[in-house]
C-alpha cells in the first residue's frame, strides 16, 4: 500500500514540480518573482472525482478565477496551486477545501498545507519530502502543515518556553518554530528545570506564574546551573517590584502581558545575536 | 400535662416554621447576592488582574502545629499562587513533631536576625524567625505554644502588607483564590473590613502538585455528608449573610481580613476554639460602635480545599468544639442581642444564631422529651407524629435543594450526573442520624464548655489542637470552625 | 388543633412543591449544563482548525476570514470566547486584526443591538464584549448604562469596558466621575481600569491632580504609581502638606521615587515633616538616592520620637557610604539617644552584610542581603503598614 503510494507520490511531486517551475522560470516573467507560492495538497478515498470538483469549484468562487489543479494518477490525490495568493489566503483555502470533503468522505480523507519557498530555486527535493509525508499522513480532519526543516544544519537556536497556559504555550510555540528555532515546552517549573539541564538551551522563556516552583525560585534555580542562562520572563506580572528583583536575578528580558508577539521575537531574536 | 404537651407540640410546629421562614429569607439573598458576584467575577480577567499593581499586597498567616506531614506540600502550594506581591508566614506554635524541623530541611531555612518584628499585638514572644533568600516569600516562625490565635497575633506582628490572610495548614487554596478575593477588596477598600472564602471538601478528589486537578465527591459516608453540610452553609447560608452585612463567621480556614482593623481589635482572641467567629464578632463590635461604614464580605468563587475529618471521633471532637466556641462566643457578647445600635448584626444575626444554632439542642431535646411524653400518655396520634416528622424533613431538604439549585447555578464543581444524583439522595439520607448527631455533639459541646468554664485560665495555653490527642502518625483534624 | 393540622398540612403541601420545582430546576440545569459541555467540546475541536490558521496569521496586511460556513449561537459564542481571551493577550496589530475579525464576523454589531435590551443582564453582557472588542461606538451606550448602575461590582466591568473603548480623553473622565461619585475608594482599581486605555491620559492625570478635589487627586495619585508625570513635582510637593494622611504620604512616595523631583531642599523640609510616616519615608529615600549632603541631617532625625524614623535614617546612614557609616557608629556609642539601638541593629545588620559580601556564600541572593524585609516593599508600594 505504502510502496503504491510512494510510486504514486513521486509521479505527483514531479508534476507539481513542473508546474511551478513552468510559472516562476520559463516565464521568465519579472511580476512573479517573490510572489508566494502555497499548496494545498488533499487526498479523498471516497468520490474522488466528484469531491475535488466540488473544492476546486468552492476555491474558485472564493478566488472568483481559476486554481491550477494537479490530478495524481493514482486517483487518490490532488494538489491545488494558488500562485500568487497570499500565505494567510492559501491557508484559508485550505479550510475551505476541508469542509468541502468533510461532507463528501467524512473520515477519509486529509488535507495539507505547504509552501514552495521564497528561495529562488525552488529544490525539487522539497517537492519530494513533501509529497512523501504526505502520501503517509493518516487521515484526520486536521489540517496538516508542511514545513521545511530549516534548522538541522546545527544552526538552529533552541528555545525553552515554561508557562502553565496550554494554549499560550501552543500558540508561541507554533510562531518559534515558524522562525526557526527548536523548541522546548514545559507546564511547569520542575519539567521547565529538568529540560534545561537535559538541552541546555540557548533562551529560556517562563512565565513567573507556575504550578509546583513558584518563578523567582525556578529563576534562581537556572541561575546555579547555569550563571551565563539568557532568561526572558514573560509575565502577566507587572510589578515593578517584580521586575526589579528579576532583573537582580539576572535575567536579560522582562516582557509584560499584553504582549506584540513581534516584539517578543525581535527581543528573543536580539539576545540570540 | 395533657394540655402542656399539646401546647408544646403546636408552639414546636410553629418554630419550625419560623426556622424556615427565615432559612428561606437567607436562601432568597443568598440568591439575590450570588449574582453579582457571580457576574462580577466571569467578567474579570484574574490572569491579568494577579498582576497589576493595583492590587494589594497580602500577607498569608499559617499557622502549624504539629502538621510535619502535610506542611511541605502545603507551603510548596501556597507559594505558586497567582498573586504578584504576597508572603507566606508560617508560625509553628511549639509543635511536638518535627513540623519545624522538616521545614528548615525542605527550605534550606537559616535564622533570620534582623527581623524584630514590632509587637502590635501582645502574643507570646517568638523565638526565631526562618528565612531563606531563595524562597523570598516566605518566612517560619518558631514560637512556643500558645494557641491558634496566639500564633496567628504573631504573625500579624511579623507581617509587612496591609491585607492578612488566615489559612488552616491543611487546606489547599486554589492558584486563583487569593486575586479573587482582592478583587472584591479592591472594588471597596473604604467599607471592607473582612472577606470569607468558600471552603470545600476534598476527600474523593485528586490532588497533583497541591492542586485540585479533578473534582470528586467523597467516597467516604462522613466526609460526604460534610460536603452537603459545606455547601449548604457556605452558598445557602453566608452568601445571604454577607449580602444583608450579617456574616458573623469568616473561616478561620480561610478568610482576608484588612489588616490596621484586626489590629485596632486587638487581634485574634487567646486559648479557646472560635477564635474566628470572635474577630468578626468584634469587627462589627468595633465598627458599630465607632459608627463607621464597613462590611463582611464573602466571595464564594475564592475556593480553599481542605481535608474533612473521615472518622467518628475526629469528627465529633471538631464538632464539639465548635458547639463550645458558638456557645462562649454567645454567651460573652449577648450583650448585642436586640440592640439596635449593632444594627443587623444585632438585631437579626446574633438572635438568629443565638435561637437557631445555639439553643436549638435544646428544643430537639425537648421535642423529643415531649415525644416521649406522647407515648407514654399515649397521645400518640400517628397523624400528628407523621405531620411532624415530615414537617422537620421538608424544611429542612428544600434548604438542602436551594443551595445545590445555588452551586449549579453559579459553580457546577461537580460536573457528573451521578454525581448529582448521590448528592440529592445523601441529602435527604442526612436526615436520619447525622443531624441528630450532630445536635448530640453541640450538646456535648456546651457540656464541655460548663465544666470547664472555671478553669479557663489554664486553657489559654493549651493548643487550639488539643481536642484531637494526636496519635503519632494521625493527619491533624481541621482546626478552627469552618461552619458555625 | 385541627386548625394547627390544617395549617401544617398546607405547609407541607407548599413545601413539597417547592422541592418538586427545585429538584426539576436542579436536574434541568444540570442536563443543560452536560449538553453545553459536551457541545462546546464538539464545537471547539470542530473549530480549532480555523482558531490555528488565525493565530498563524495574525502578522501582515492580510485580512483574516470568518471560520467557514454558517454558525449556530453555540459555535458563535465558543468562537467569541477563544477570539476574546486572545485579544486581551496581544497588542497593537495583532490585538487590531482580531477586533476586526470580530467585526467581520458580525459580532460588534450583534452587541451593539443587545446595549439597547431592556434587560440589565443583557446590556452588562454585551457591554463586556464590546469593551473587548473595543468597539469606540458603543461609549454612548456604556455610559448610559454605568449612570443608571447602583453601585455593584458590575460598576468596574462597564468602566473598564469604557476605558478599552474610549477614544477621547472626555469620555474617560465622564466614566471616572461616574465610578468616583460611588465614594467606595477604590482608586487602584480605577488607576488600574484607566491603565486599559490606549489613548493619552497624561494631561487628564494632571489636570486631576491639581483640581484640589480629594478623590480626582487620589485616583491620580493611584494612577501615577504606573504611570508616573514628568514636571509634577512642584504639585506632589505641595500635596504633602495636604490635611489628609494619605495624601499626604502617597504624595512623599511618589515625589522620592526619583532624584529630580526630590531635591535636597525637600528631602530637608520633608525630614522635619510634622507627620512621623512622611519623615519615615524621607530618610529611606535619602539613603536610595544617596543623597550624601543630608546626611548632618539624618544625624539629628536619630533622635526622632519615632521609632520608624530612627531606623530608616540608621539605614540610610548606612548606605551613604564610609562618611555615613561613620556617623552611625557615633550614634550608636552615644548610648543616651533614642536612636542608639536602631544603630546598633543597623550596624550589627551591616557587619553581616559586608561579612557575607566577601564569602562565598551558596545561594544566590534574590534581594540584596543589604535590604533586610523592612525594605521588602519598595517605595513605590502603596498602603504598606507596617505592624
Amino acid at each position: 500500500m505504502s510502496n503504491r503510494n510512494r510510486d504514486k507520490g513521486k509521479r505527483l511531486n514531479e508534476l507539481m514540480y513542473e508546474k511551478v517551475v513552468e510559472r516562476y522560470w520559463s516565464a521568465g516573467d519579472s511580476r512573479v518573482e517573490g510572489e508566494p507560492c502555497g499548496m494545498v495538497l488533499v487526498r479523498c478515498r471516497r468520490s474522488f472525482d466528484e469531491a475535488i470538483r466540488e473544492v476546486r469549484a468552492r476555491l474558485e468562487t472564493e478566488l472568483g478565477g481559476p486554481v491550477e489543479t494537479i490530478l495524481d494518477p493514482g486517483g487518490e490525490q490532488a494538489v491545488f496551486l494558488p500562485f500568487g495568493v497570499p500565505r494567510s489566503r492559501t491557508h484559508y483555502l485550505a479550510l475551505l477545501a476541508k469542509q468541502t470533503l468533510s461532507a463528501y468522505a467524512a473520515g477519509e480523507f486529509a488535507v495539507m498545507l505547504a509552501e514552495a519557498g521564497e528561495q529562488p530555486e525552488r529544490n525539487p527535493r522539497v517537492f519530494e519530502k513533501m509529497a512523501d509525508l504526505f502520501a503517509h499522513l493518516p487521515d484526520e480532519p486536521e489540517v496538516a502543515f508542511f514545513q521545511e526543516e530549516r534548522g538541522r544544519h546545527g544552526e538552529s537556536h533552541s528555545v525553552l518556553l515554561v508557562d502553565g497556559d496550554e494554549e499560550m504555550r501552543r500558540y508561541l510555540q507554533m510562531r518559534f518554530r515558524m522562525k526557526g528555532y527548536r523548541v522546548l515546552a514545559a507546564e511547569d517549573g520542575t519539567q521547565g528545570l529538568d529540560l534545561f539541564r537535559q538541552e541546555k538551551p540557548d533562551v529560556v522563556v517562563t512565565d513567573l506564574n507556575l504550578t509546583g516552583m513558584d518563578g523567582f525560585h525556578l529563576l534562581t534555580r537556572l541561575q546555579r546551573e547555569d550563571p551565563d542562562a539568557r532568561i526572558v520572563v514573560f509575565t502577566d506580572n507587572r510589578v515593578e517590584s517584580s521586575i526589579s528583583k528579576c532583573f537582580k536575578l539576572g535575567v536579560a528580558d522582562y516582557i509584560t502581558r499584553p504582549f506584540s508577539p513581534v516584539e517578543l521575537e525581535a527581543r528573543i531574536e536580539r539576545l540570540l545575536q | 400535662m395533657r394540655a402542656l404537651l399539646l401546647g408544646y407540640g403546636t408552639v414546636a410546629i410553629y418554630y419550625v416554621m419560623a426556622v424556615t421562614l427565615i432559612y428561606f429569607m437567607i436562601l432568597f439573598f443568598s440568591y439575590k447576592g450570588v449574582y453579582s458576584m457571580i457576574k462580577g467575577a466571569v467578567y474579570s480577567r484574574f490572569q491579568s488582574l494577579s498582576g497589576s499593581e493595583s492590587a494589594p499586597p497580602v500577607s498569608l498567616l499559617v499557622p502549624a502545629y504539629n502538621e510535619e506531614l502535610t506542611i511541605i506540600e502545603n507551603v510548596k502550594s501556597l507559594l505558586t499562587l497567582n498573586y504578584h506581591t504576597y508572603e507566606v508566614i508560617v508560625i509553628n506554635d511549639g509543635s511536638k513533631d518535627n513540623t519545624l524541623q522538616v521545614l528548615i530541611d525542605a527550605f534550606q531555612l537559616e535564622p533570620k536576625e534582623d527581623e524584630k518584628g514590632h509587637q502590635a499585638i501582645e502574643c507570646t514572644p517568638i523565638r526565631q524567625v526562618y528565612y531563606n533568600p531563595a524562597y523570598p516569600t516566605l518566612y517560619v516562625i518558631d514560637k512556643p505554644n500558645g494557641g491558634k490565635a496566639d500564633s496567628l497575633n504573631a504573625g500579624i506582628n511579623l507581617s509587612h502588607y496591609p491585607l492578612i490572610s488566615s489559612i488552616d495548614a491543611d487546606s489547599l487554596l486554589e492558584k486563583d483564590a487569593l486575586i479573587r478575593m482582592a478583587r472584591v477588596y479592591m472594588e471597596n477598600p473604604a467599607e471592607t473590613v473582612a472577606i470569607g472564602g468558600n471552603v470545600r471538601i476534598a476527600n474523593g478528589c485528586s490532588i497533583r502538585d497541591g492542586v485540585v486537578t479533578d473534582v470528586r465527591l467523597p467516597k467516604k459516608l462522613w466526609p460526604m455528608f460534610q460536603t452537603l453540610e459545606y455547601m449548604k452553609a457556605f452558598l445557602g447560608g453566608r452568601i445571604g449573610w454577607s449580602h444583608i452585612n450579617g456574616l458573623i463567621i469568616v473561616s478561620g480556614a480561610f478568610g482576608m481580613f484588612r489588616k490596621s482593623n484586626v489590629v485596632e481589635v486587638g487581634g485574634y482572641r487567646d486559648g479557646y476554639p472560635g477564635e474566628d467567629m470572635n474577630i468578626i464578632i468584634k469587627l462589627h463590635r468595633h465598627m458599630l460602635e465607632n459608627k463607621l461604614p464597613y462590611r463582611v464580605a464573602y466571595c464564594p468563587d475564592a475556593v480553599c480545599w481542605t481535608q474533612a475529618p473521615d472518622t467518628y471521633r475526629i469528627l465529633s471532637s471538631q464538632r464539639k468544639r465548635w458547639g463550645r466556641g458558638n456557645l462562649k462566643n454567645m454567651w460573652e457578647n449577648r450583650d448585642l442581642l436586640l440592640r439596635p445600635k449593632y444594627k443587623v448584626f444585632g438585631m437579626l444575626t446574633v438572635p438568629y444564631n443565638i435561637i437557631f444554632e445555639t439553643l436549638n439542642p435544646y428544643f430537639k431535646l425537648t421535642g423529643l422529651l415531649a415525644l416521649i411524653g406522647y407515648v407514654a400518655m399515649d397521645m400518640t396520634n400517628w397523624k400528628v407524629l407523621l405531620v411532624f416528622a415530615l414537617i422537620n424533613f421538608l424544611n429542612g431538604y428544600v434548604l438542602a435543594v436551594g443551595s445545590l439549585v445555588l452551586e449549579e447555578l453559579a459553580f457546577q464543581r461537580y460536573t457528573r450526573m451521578r454525581d448529582l444524583v448521590r448528592m440529592t439522595w445523601y441529602s435527604a439520607l442526612m436526615f436520619l442520624g447525622y443531624y441528630q448527631l450532630g445536635v448530640l455533639w453541640r450538646l456535648q459541646g456546651h457540656i464541655e464548655f460548663l465544666r470547664k468554664n472555671n478553669t479557663w485560665g489554664v486553657m489559654t495555653r493549651q493548643s487550639w489542637n488539643q481536642d484531637a490527642p494526636a496519635v503519632n502518625n494521625t493527619p491533624p483534624v481541621a482546626t478552627g470552625g469552618k461552619i458555625a | 388543633m385541627d386548625m394547627h393540622m390544617r395549617m401544617a398540612s398546607i405547609f407541607i403541601a407548599v413545601l413539597s412543591g417547592v422541592i418538586a420545582v427545585g429538584l426539576a430546576a436542579l436536574y434541568t440545569l444540570k442536563l443543560r449544563d452536560i449538553r453545553r459541555r459536551r457541545t462546546a467540546g464538539v464545537y471547539t475541536a470542530k473549530h480549532e482548525d480555523w482558531i490555528t490558521y488565525v493565530l498563524a496569521n495574525l502578522d501582515g496586511e492580510e485580512p483574516l476570514y470568518p471560520p467557514p460556513g454558517r454558525l449556530n449561537q453555540e459555535e458563535r459564542r465558543v468562537v467569541q470566547e477563544r477570539l476574546i481571551g486572545w485579544i486581551e493577550q496581544f497588542r497593537g496589530e495583532q490585538q487590531r486584526k482580531l477586533i476586526a475579525l470580530c467585526e467581520e464576523m458580525g459580532l460588534v454589531k450583534r452587541h451593539l443591538q443587545r446595549l439597547d435590551s431592556p434587560f440589565e443582564w443583557v446590556r452588562l453582557d454585551a457591554a463586556y464584549y464590546l469593551g473587548c472588542m473595543r468597539s469606540h461606538g458603543a461609549v454612548p451606550g456604556m455610559m448610559k448604562l454605568l449612570a443608571s448602575m447602583r453601585f455593584s461590582p458590575m460598576v468596574f466591568i462597564v468602566g473598564r469596558a469604557i476605558a478599552k473603548c474610549a477614544r477621547h480623553t472626555d469620555e474617560l473622565r465622564d466614566m471616572v466621575h461616574v465610578l468616583l461619585a460611588h465614594k467606595k475608594e477604590a482608586h487602584p482599581l480605577i488607576a488600574d481600569i484607566l491603565a486599559e486605555s490606549e489613548i493619552d491620559i497624561a494631561a487628564m492625570l494632571e489636570t486631576f491632580l491639581r483640581s484640589g478635589d480629594e478623590e480626582r487627586v487620589r485616583l491620580a495619585l493611584a494612577a501615577m504609581r504606573k504611570h508616573s508625570l514628568a514636571g509634577s513635582g512642584d504639585t506632589l510637593y505641595k500635596l504633602t502638606a495636604s490635611e489628609q494622611a494619605d495624601i499626604r504620604l502617597k504624595a512623599s512616595k511618589l515625589l522620592a521615587k526619583d532624584a529630580v523631583s526630590f531635591s535636597e531642599g525637600r528631602a530637608r523640609k520633608l525630614l522635619i515633616h510634622p507627620d512621623g510616616e512622611v519623615r519615615a519615608l524621607a530618610a529611606q529615600a535619602i539613603g536610595k538616592l544617596g543623597l550624601r549632603s543630608c546626611l548632618e541631617q539624618l544625624r539629628l532625625t536619630m533622635a526622632d520620637p519615632e521609632w520608624k524614623v530612627r531606623f530608616y535614617s540608621a539605614r540610610s546612614m548606612a548606605m551613604l557610604g564610609e562618611e555615613g557609616f561613620a556617623e552611625l557608629c557615633e550614634a550608636a556609642k552615644t548610648d543616651t539617644e533614642a536612636g542608639a539601638e536602631e544603630a546598633r541593629d543597623v550596624i550589627r545588620e551591616e557587619m553581616r552584610r559586608r561579612e557575607s559580601a566577601s564569602r562565598e556564600t551558596g545561594w544566590v541572593a534574590v534581594r540584596g542581603r543589604s535590604q533586610p524585609a523592612y525594605e521588602y516593599v519598595p517605595l513605590t508600594q502603596d498602603d504598606q503598614v507596617h505592624a
